[in-house]
């Protein structure tokens, strides 16, 4: 109940700020397509016609065609819902394991929470790239692969962030006469701790979208992302930069789509995090 | 360097040009100083450097630089695969597993290294050919001097090369071209591994600088006593593995020659200053099937397949159109090239009559790609091809890393479909090589045991008379077209993008460029 | 005092040493799981199984991990970063090479972002709610959003070819420092632009931060200037997660400007790396891989120590580098 009218008055305030309002559109835009693109697509974007190919915008195909002559608009679309699924797939696994580990790392006696912290900077520190390269070595490139390898470089992300959050939080008198009391481990944990932390992690994890995103797209570009013929953002860029010179069309539409993608959960995320956040409300 | 066009010249081009329905990129290419003024050409090489050292080159960004740096005994006429002496004054083949040869007096090698003599001939054949020395390294290339037996000093400069059997090519593929180099002794065993970098030949150029991701500079060796001294004071080869890069050097003048994809050079054509002509290369690209997995071993299945897709229309996708059709294994440049392979046409209903008598019914196939454009679009219009057959395809791109190791070994056994490139040189030998049973388990990736195609082969390697050889090889063709395990597709095409004033060279089917004879003209 | 801090260091710096460690035990284990023969690629058709037996024990391949790892570290403490099986050239010689183009290409870039991407930070918190705040939001996030190699590609066509105001390909060969720094600008442009807008939004959430805090109140209750709260304060304490993003960044683009590098044509310690996983060239993936990973892990230690410089509140937090999100 408390939990709803909270979630209410925070999208009032996201929304009463232009670049809030203005994101949260953009959003609700991508999560639609992503949801409903079966529907929102006007052709199956996996139906090739290579006699048409590099066709301009007309009112069959209305961005144009690829160099397959499929349509452009509903593998644009399609590539909504790819990146959406990747997104959340990748950020809510690095967000559960990055979490569990960050808590154990803050209630860990100091020789464990070291090691903790030190494979989290073992794995910030590994040059991505070649982490992405030997996975897809080993696994070839998939959409799960891709998931993987973000999630696992987003996992000491949320994790830092859960540690020093359950750090602080660990200090404060009313979790303190809990333990007094006997309460269980776990009832801290899952009753207090998470409830407490979970807010700043989901914003975090909001504007760690267009990151995933971002991360995809490079690695589609590099032969690395999600395989033929899935059409992700990251495929559309390159197939598009390939082709550039025979048409345009595709590489700017595709970088277009990308940047409003991420400008849109960008200025959600940061709108969402300035109406938490006290600190900020408080300036004059 | 660039004449700079006056920023209203360009928008009034470019839009002129722009509405004519081109694609809108400015349509103009800066313009150089013309060709009989410059001392210095800028040439694009695809690939990074490696070793510019015989025995362990690797590509052709090496082998193009080699070959200009090195004399060989014989080596190709400007624009031709036909031979003429270079190194050798005379070279003479004594009988079926000898060849004498004679040096040209006064051939200095650079840095002050001496005279090549015979010892620097057989130092350089045998580094390849035999075994190594205590701590020395295995050379790649040990396979080209296949049969050496070895290289006998008769006198400073003549000398005779020794086989244990009787090699038809021994003259095209390895006296005139990579493995035929002659190094200088001294400076190998002084050097050591800088040699790779630091190399010291007799050819028509040195290497002024080197640097592995940038690039060489190769400057003119006045020490060189031929005849086709170099045009050009210095060569900058410049490192551009991107094309799209390569395109943006080329128009802005900072690359004057670079090979391109034919559809890469499509924007190129109607630039000024710049001419664009398309090559036929000498490379054979195909679709196969490992003959020993599942279904694919009943041949009304892989006829099936064969009929199922549209070579023609695979082309358009992965190539622009831009490309020849290959119906045999050997690109018509080399001999022995089987004129009339059939060109096989679509035929649904055949393929669906040939599947139902196979009893097979819901195929499901991996198509394995090197995860390049051209490929990846022939394997997607293959499998919307072959949808309609009632074939499920499952297009699997690989990254080069894995690529090139998935027919080998017990992995090769799973592989189903595959697509190939392979590059090829003037000898029908050397490009059926990777089909004979030897090959299994390595690059024989079809899986194909046939002892008939390895007796044909054996006999055709070593068989002197060239209308016999032809017969043989034809046949090797004709009994790979019966397996149908192998669509042909191209042997590709390349296109060369060079600024107007300059004529590049090289062997046909620019694999092999010829920097000494690159001229202004 | 002196003692505490000496203890941190050491501290510190063992744990720098175990992260190091633990990142090269990473990849050896990787290296061996990865599938696709070195020879293969490496050799070409042209190499006999029992060559490709012998090169792979050249590489050490067929070693067990500790021992690989054993030999690897008693080699690097003696300097030797490895040996390039195809060329023979020393890994460490390969990589000192390439090693200038991108460390200039780095702070180049990073400096560039900070220059530009700070003051418009500044601006933004100090305008919030204008217009103007509004549009260097949308402008810096799409700089967020582009990819680089995109970015990059327009940058060319735009400045090399429609105006012909700088060349294409990001490094001379005729060597002059001019022309060398001509050719830097666009890669450096293509690389910055993405941490300049990023830079620029997080100065303005840490300023807007800090400026609720409490002591800034009290600073403004006891009549300090307007410019001197901004500047002063808020803007010192606002440069810490700043510096900690920037530390970061270092890390990441020595070894990951891959695809800047490919599209300017400039060589890179990114495609060292990049070129010599996609051979399986082992020895030079260990050797460049060791090498960005204790630059980073160093430049964050730098990092956590400038904090103290900066913030005297905060002091010898616990563990590593993840005591301030």
């Amino acid at each position: 109940m408390n939990l709803l009218a909270n979630v209410f008055t925070t999208l009032r305030k996201v929304c009463g700020t232009l670049t809030g309002a203005v994101g949260l559109v953009i959003v609700l835009l991508v999560l639609g397509c992503a949801i409903f693109a079966p529907w929102v697509a006007t052709h199956n974007p996996d139906a090739l016609d290579v006699m048409s190919r590099f066709s301009r915008p007309t009112a069959a195909h209305w961005l144009g065609t690829d160099h397959l002559g499929r349509d452009l608009f509903s593998r644009m679309v399609h590539g909504a819902s790819i990146a959406m699924q990747i997104a959340i797939a990748s950020i809510a696994i690095a967000l559960t394991l990055g979490t569990s580990l960050g808590i154990l790392a803050a209630y860990l006696p100091a020789r464990s929470e070291r090691f903790v912290l030190i494979v989290f900077d073992v794995i910030s520190s590994f040059p991505s790239l070649v982490l992405a390269l030997a996975v897809v070595a080993v696994f070839g490139p998939s959409s799960t692969i891709v998931v993987f390898i973000v999630a696992v470089t987003l996992v000491p992300h949320f994790g830092r962030v859960a540690r020093s959050q359950t750090l602080t939080l660990k200090s404060a008198p009313f979790l303190e006469s809990e333990r007094i009391l006997g309460a269980s481990w776990g009832r801290i944990v899952f009753h207090h701790v998470l409830p407490n932390i979970l807010g700043p992690l989901v914003i975090l994890a909001s504007m760690d979208i267009p990151v995933v995103i971002t991360i995809e797209a490079g690695l589609s570009f590099l032969g690395l992302g999600v395989r033929p013929p899935l059409a992700s953002w990251g495929t559309l860029i390159q197939d598009g930069y390939t082709y550039i010179s025979d048409t345009w069309v595709p590489v700017v539409v595709s970088s277009v789509a990308l940047a409003v993608a991420t400008l849109g959960f960008t200025l959600f995320g940061e709108a969402l995090r300035d109406a938490v956040d006290p600190r900020i409300g408080r300036e004059h | 360097m660039a004449n700079k066009f006056s920023r209203r010249d360009m928008l009034a081009t470019g839009a002129g040009l722009a509405g004519a329905g081109a694609i809108g990129f400015p349509m103009v290419a800066h313009a150089q100083a013309t060709g009989g003024q410059r001392q210095t050409i800028n040439v694009r090489a695809a690939a990074e450097f490696d070793v510019i050292d015989p025995a362990f080159r690797r590509g052709p960004t090496d082998g193009n630089v080699m070959r200009v740096v090195y004399q060989r005994l014989m080596s190709p006429k400007p624009n031709s695969s036909e031979l003429e002496l270079d190194a050798a004054s005379e070279i003479k083949q004594t009988s079926p597993t000898t060849i004498d040869f004679k040096l040209k007096p006064g051939l200095m090698f650079t840095d002050g290294f001496g005279e090549m003599t015979a010892e620097d001939v057989k130092f350089s054949f045998e580094r390849i050919g035999l075994p190594p020395k205590e701590g020395a390294k295995e050379s790649t290339y040990k396979a080209d001097w296949l049969h050496l037996v070895g290289v006998e000093v008769k006198g400073k400069y003549e000398g005779r090369i020794t086989l244990a059997q009787p090699r038809a090519n021994i003259f095209d593929v390895v006296i005139a071209d990579g493995s035929g180099c002659i190094v200088s002794k001294k400076a190998v065993e002084q050097r050591g591994a800088e040699f790779g970098f630091k190399p010291v030949g007799s050819g028509q150029y040195q290497v002024a600088s080197f640097d592995k991701q940038k690039g060489a500079v190769l400057r003119r060796n006045p020490a060189y006593k031929g005849t086709r001294k170099g045009n050009f004071e210095e060569i900058n080869v410049r490192v551009i593995t991107d094309s799209k890069t390569a395109d943006l050097a080329l128009r802005a003048g900072e690359i004057d020659f670079a090979v391109l994809a034919p559809a890469a050079a499509e924007p190129l054509r109607n630039i000024a200053g710049l001419t664009v002509s398309d090559q036929p290369s000498i490379a054979y690209v195909w679709m196969g099937m490992n003959m020993e997995k599942g279904p694919l071993a009943d041949l009304r299945v892989r006829q099936a397949i064969r009929l199922g897709v549209d070579v023609d229309q695979m082309l358009l996708a992965g190539y622009n159109g831009k490309v020849p059709r290959l119906n045999t294994a050997l690109p018509p440049q080399i001999m022995g090239h089987w004129k009339e392979a059939p060109a096989y046409k679509r035929n649904v209903a055949e393929a669906k009559s040939l599947l139902a008598a196979a009893g097979v019914s819901n195929l499901k196939l991996k198509l394995t790609v090197l995860n390049q454009p051209e490929y990846q679009n022939m394997a997607l219009v293959a499998r919307a091809l072959l949808a309609e057959i009632g074939v499920t395809i499952e297009v699997d791109a690989q990254p080069g890393g894995t690529y090139w190791s998935s027919g080998k070994g017990d992995a090769g056994k799973n592989l189903e479909l595959y697509m190939a490139r392979f590059n090829a040189k003037h000898d029908p030998n050397f490009v059926l090589q990777w089909f004979t049973p030897g090959q299994l388990g390595n690059w024989n990736w079809s899986r194909w045991n046939s002892s008939e195609f390895d007796g044909m082969f054996k006999s055709s390697d070593s068989e002197t008379d060239p209308a016999k050889r032809r017969q043989i090889v034809m046949d090797m063709q004709k009994a790979m077209d019966k397996t149908s395990a192998y669509v042909w597709l191209t042997n590709e095409a390349s296109a060369l993008v060079h600024r107007s004033w300059l004529k590049p060279a090289s062997v046909p089917g620019w694999a092999d460029w010829q920097y000494a004879d690159f001229s202004a003209g | 005092m002196q003692a505490d801090t000496l203890r941190y260091l050491t501290s510190r710096l063992v744990t720098t040493a175990l992260i190091v460690f633990g990142a090269m035990l990473l990849l050896f284990t990787l290296s061996s799981i990865v599938p696709g023969d070195p020879t293969a690629v490496l050799l070409g058709p042209q190499a006999s199984p029992e060559f490709s037996k012998r090169f792979i024990s050249e590489m050490g391949l067929d070693q067990p991990i500790h021992i690989r790892m054993w030999r690897f570290f008693s080699n690097v403490l003696r300097g030797d970063l490895g040996t390039d099986v195809v060329s023979g050239r020393s890994v460490l010689g390969m990589i000192l090479n390439v090693i200038p183009y991108t460390l200039v290409l780095t702070f180049s870039a990073i400096t560039l972002a900070v220059v530009t991407g700070i003051p418009l930070g500044i601006f933004a918190a100090t305008h919030r709610g204008t217009v103007a705040d509004n549009i260097l939001a949308f402008v810096s996030v799409a700089f967020i959003a582009v990819p680089g190699f995109v970015v990059a590609i327009f940058l060319l066509l735009i400045f090399a070819i429609w105006l012909n105001w700088l060349p294409v390909l990001g490094t001379s060969q005729s060597g002059t420092l001019l022309d060398e720094f001509r050719r830097m600008i666009l890669p450096t442009l293509a690389l910055a632009l993405g941490w300049i807008g990023f830079i620029a939004r997080l100065v303005r959430t840490s300023m807007l931060e800090v400026m609720g805090e409490n002591y800034i109140r009290t600073s403004r209750a006891y009549g300090l200037s307007e410019r001197l709260i901004t500047y002063k304060y808020a803007l010192k304490n606002a440069c810490i997660p700043t510096i900690t993003i920037l530390g970061l960044g270092i890390g990441r683009l020595l070894g990951g400007a891959v695809l800047i590098e490919i599209v300017f044509a400039r060589p890179g310690l990114g495609r060292l790396i990049y070129g010599a996983i996609s051979e399986r060239n082992y020895p030079v993936v260990q050797g460049a891989v060791l090498v960005v990973v204790v630059v980073f892990v160093l430049v964050n230690l730098i990092v956590d120590l400038s904090y103290s410089a900066i913030d005297p509140r905060i002091r010898h937090n616990t563990g590593s580098a993840g005591a301030v999100g």
